[in-house]
């Protein structure tokens, strides 16, 4: 292992509960052994996982958010008598691994609940909502401190808890730690004075207008928190380790408006003058452990960092806030491990929290111990497979309803909470198999056969693998992408999968004696419009990115047209890193405003925009291109914009080379234009039956 | 004995159904579907599938949970 790593891997202390090392794999939600938003039950892929995770090494393991009261269903948590029963042989087998558990028990969503169109529907009506109640409450499910809007859905507004109902809560949070700990778990985590989940709303003065013993001074809004602790304590003994997920800070700027991480600003959340004092107020009443980040739903980037975040950026607060009190402090938050482990051996620093890093390398703690961490396949932070709860102005969530039922899965990684499905089986008759194509498709394909026992052989039209992603890895702040490209080129060397560069495919037919089978993964290419008069002057985004077109300084003034992720991130990283004046025209009523592209992610760009005051024209158009002007059409009428570029932001269309065939098989943007995930999910579930 | 004949049927056509499921989850028998139907349409059923087997599961899990 490499020395600077060591820190990492000595032991500390929660209350009385030796952790073997400092890594601590943060709660994802889905990553739950008790399900998800179904009624609880002992869930079979969440608890592989997590062994999984274990046997790895991860030193303290905190399953995803279990809500104490069902969503759906609405049982307490600790009804569930089977549940606890197979839990308990579980949890011997766990013990073997030599890590721990902590078991994530959540006060709720509150005001930040994700609701979907119908449960949106249900909590606008009282009637409907009563009559769905047996199974599902939604206003029960949004219920807050007070009268406040969902983040996700207008016009809908949480209703205060009754006190009844808050004590009722707080003792089955005693009942449920008490069932845990006789079936050997080694602790529980109260989710959360943080991210602007429920108790977090009790916390936060904007966000709680009670005037009862929950209201008005710090020590009443942190009351529940409080309440919840010593009720474990009272019912599982005080012996029984408490760790508490807390936001330092909630940078945030009001309903829906989170800062920037360069941003001075006006707190609407907690501040750190407020923060010094509660983790005292917390400690005092006996939580043992803080796992502490930033944020709120409504800054959901500073929680669930994206790209665009620079890395450690919860650090310094976290490190702060420790200086405040005595029990072991963890920071969440894009760490860089390196870093972690300096101010871990440093003393200013208990452990690390690492999340979706877990989803995307399954042996990324063992890669480490073994010096290998160069075969670390790295998260990009694209939440694509993980978290996908998206939002545009106007709508709900926008979540599928196969990705509601399944958080949590990867997608640069198929197997991850999903093993059954997606699986490496070596194939009993090997094939010769072209790949037509060098990007991130033709690789994952390439490496799949590869490990099934096949020989596949990648042809790539250019000298370098990678395709299209070059391109959208070249941004500044995509350091992940970087990344994750290096490991797939390193990866094919390892592999000794053979690649014929600079040899382009035109015709499948002259493949056909070589090899068994063929598999397309072309890609695609710019989507043109040429009803827009002048549209052949429009750059795209390989010119301005890849081929340094963005750092030209008689490149000032360049109008996006689309407002879509690419466009968006372009015009972000021209604005902050090049200070060029970049223009978005979009069609529609908001950027980014895509299916399964996460909140975290597209709030951020939304936001960021607007702070760098990057005019945005939303349901608008350009309509002629010109030397060094455009036309742009607005719904208040047409005008002349002065620019030095019109950059070709409306999107892609697929590229397939070839005609189909029996032997031939298409992966990725070639068949149909989507993201990472189509495209790697894709190449398994056509390279696992080849 | 209509009755009985109701449920004898359901037995059989879901014991059919049962093992055709336990059937389709064998690597082999998803290659060779894999390389009848081609992939689109081999992928586009698998799709159809998981959503319905998730869909099913989903209420199972939620009956299970309900039990005591």
């Amino acid at each position: 292992m490499n020395p600077k790593y060591e820190a990492l891997f000595t032991p500390f202390k929660i209350g009385e509960v030796e952790i073997p090392n400092r890594i601590v794999q943060c709660s994802m939600g889905g990553t739950t052994l008790f399900g998800w938003l179904e009624p609880s039950h002992f869930d079979l892929e969440g608890a592989d996982f997590l062994l999984q995770r274990a046997k790895d090494g991860v030193g303290l393991v905190l399953p995803g958010m279990q809500v104490i009261r069902d969503t759906m269903g609405r049982k307490w948590l600790d009804s569930n008598r089977q549940m606890y029963r197979v839990l308990k042989p579980y949890m011997d087998e766990y013990h073997k691994t030599g890590s721990k558990l902590f078991i994530q028990l959540a006060g709720g969503f509150g005001r930040s609940m994700a609701v979907t169109p119908w449960m949106a529907a249900l909590g606008r009506n009282d009637l409907l909502n009563k009559l769905a109640s047996p199974i599902v409450d939604v206003q029960y499910a949004c219920a807050s401190a007070s009268a406040t809007p969902n983040r996700w859905a207008d016009n809908l507004t949480s209703r205060p808890f009754t006190v009844e109902e808050i004590q009722e809560m707080v003792w089955h949070f005693g009942a449920t730690a008490k069932k845990l700990r006789e079936a050997g778990v080694d602790g529980v985590e109260i989710h959360a004075v943080h991210e602007g989940y429920n108790l977090d709303q009790f916390a936060i003065a904007n966000m709680n207008f009670r005037t009862d013993q929950y209201g008005g001074s710090l020590e009443n809004r942190l009351r529940f928190a409080t309440e919840i602790v010593q009720e474990i304590h009272e019912q599982a003994g005080d012996d029984f380790p408490v760790s508490l997920r807390y936001s330092v800070r909630s940078c945030t700027k009001g309903w829906r408006k989170g800062a920037m991480p360069y941003e001075e600003f006006e707190e609407f959340g907690r501040d750190m003058a407020e923060s010094e004092k509660a983790v005292k107020i917390l400690q005092d009443a006996g939580y043992a452990f803080l796992n502490c980040d930033n944020g709120t739903y409504d800054a959901w980037y500073w929680a669930h960092p994206p790209q665009y975040m620079p890395d450690n950026c919860n650090l310094e607060d976290v490190e702060h806030i420790r200086k405040f009190i005595d029990i072991p402090v963890a920071c969440a938050g894009r760490m860089d491990l390196v870093k972690a482990a300096e101010e871990i051996g440093a003393g200013r620093l208990d452990a690390v929290a690492i999340a979706r890093q877990n989803l995307v390398d399954e042996h990324w703690v063992t890669k480490i111990k073994e010096g290998r961490e160069d075969e670390i396949r790295p998260c990009i932070r694209c939440h694509n497979g993980c978290f996908n709860f998206s939002k545009a102005d106007g709508t709900e969530n926008m979540q599928s309803l196969g990705d509601s039922l399944h958080l949590a899965r990867c997608a640069l990684n198929p197997p991850t909470m999903q093993h059954k499905r997606y699986k490496i089986v070596p194939t009993r008759r090997p094939k010769k198999v072209a790949v037509i194509g060098g990007g991130v498709g033709g690789m994952e394909s390439a490496l799949v056969l590869k490990k099934r026992g096949h020989e596949p052989v990648i042809f790539e039209k250019d000298g370098e693998l990678g395709g299209l992603f070059l391109t959208a890895s070249a941004m500044t702040f995509k350091e992940n992408d970087k990344d994750l490209l290096r490991w797939y080129k390193d990866e094919i060397n390892r592999y000794n999968i053979e690649v014929r560069y600079n040899t382009e495919i035109d015709d499948l037919s002259a493949l056909k004696n070589e090899f068994d089978e063929i598999v397309v993964c072309t890609g695609s290419v710019p989507r043109s419009m040429p009803q827009i008069k002048g549209f052949e002057k429009t750059m795209n985004f390989t010119e301005l990115l890849r081929d340094g077109k963005i750092k030209d300084k008689k490149l000032k003034t360049v109008v996006f047209l689309g407002g879509g992720q690419s466009s968006c991130e372009a015009a972000y990283d021209m604005v902050y890193n090049y200070k060029k004046k970049p223009i978005i025209v979009e069609y529609g009523n908001d950027l980014v405003a895509a299916q399964a592209t996460c909140l975290a992610n597209t709030s951020f760009l939304r936001d960021a925009l607007e702070y760098h005051k990057v005019p945005v024209y939303l349901h608008s158009t350009v309509t002629e291109i010109g030397d060094g002007y455009c036309m742009i059409k607005t719904p208040e009428g047409e005008f002349k914009q002065e620019c030095d570029a019109v950059v070709n932001g409306i999107g892609f269309v697929p590229a397939p080379v070839g005609e189909k065939g029996p032997h031939i098989h298409r992966v990725g943007d070639c068949v149909a234009i989507g993201n990472l995930r189509t495209v790697v999910w894709r190449a398994w579930d056509v390279c696992m039956r080849i | 004995m209509k009755l009985i004949k109701k449920l004898l049927g359901l037995v059989f056509f879901g014991g059919i159904a049962y093992g055709l499921s336990k059937l389709a989850e064998k690597d082999e028998v998803q290659e060779t579907l894999f390389g009848i139907l081609g992939e689109d349409t081999y992928l586009a059923i698998l799709d159809k599938v998981r959503l319905v087997g998730d869909l099913l599961m989903w209420p199972i899990d939620f009956v299970r949970a309900l039990l005591p």
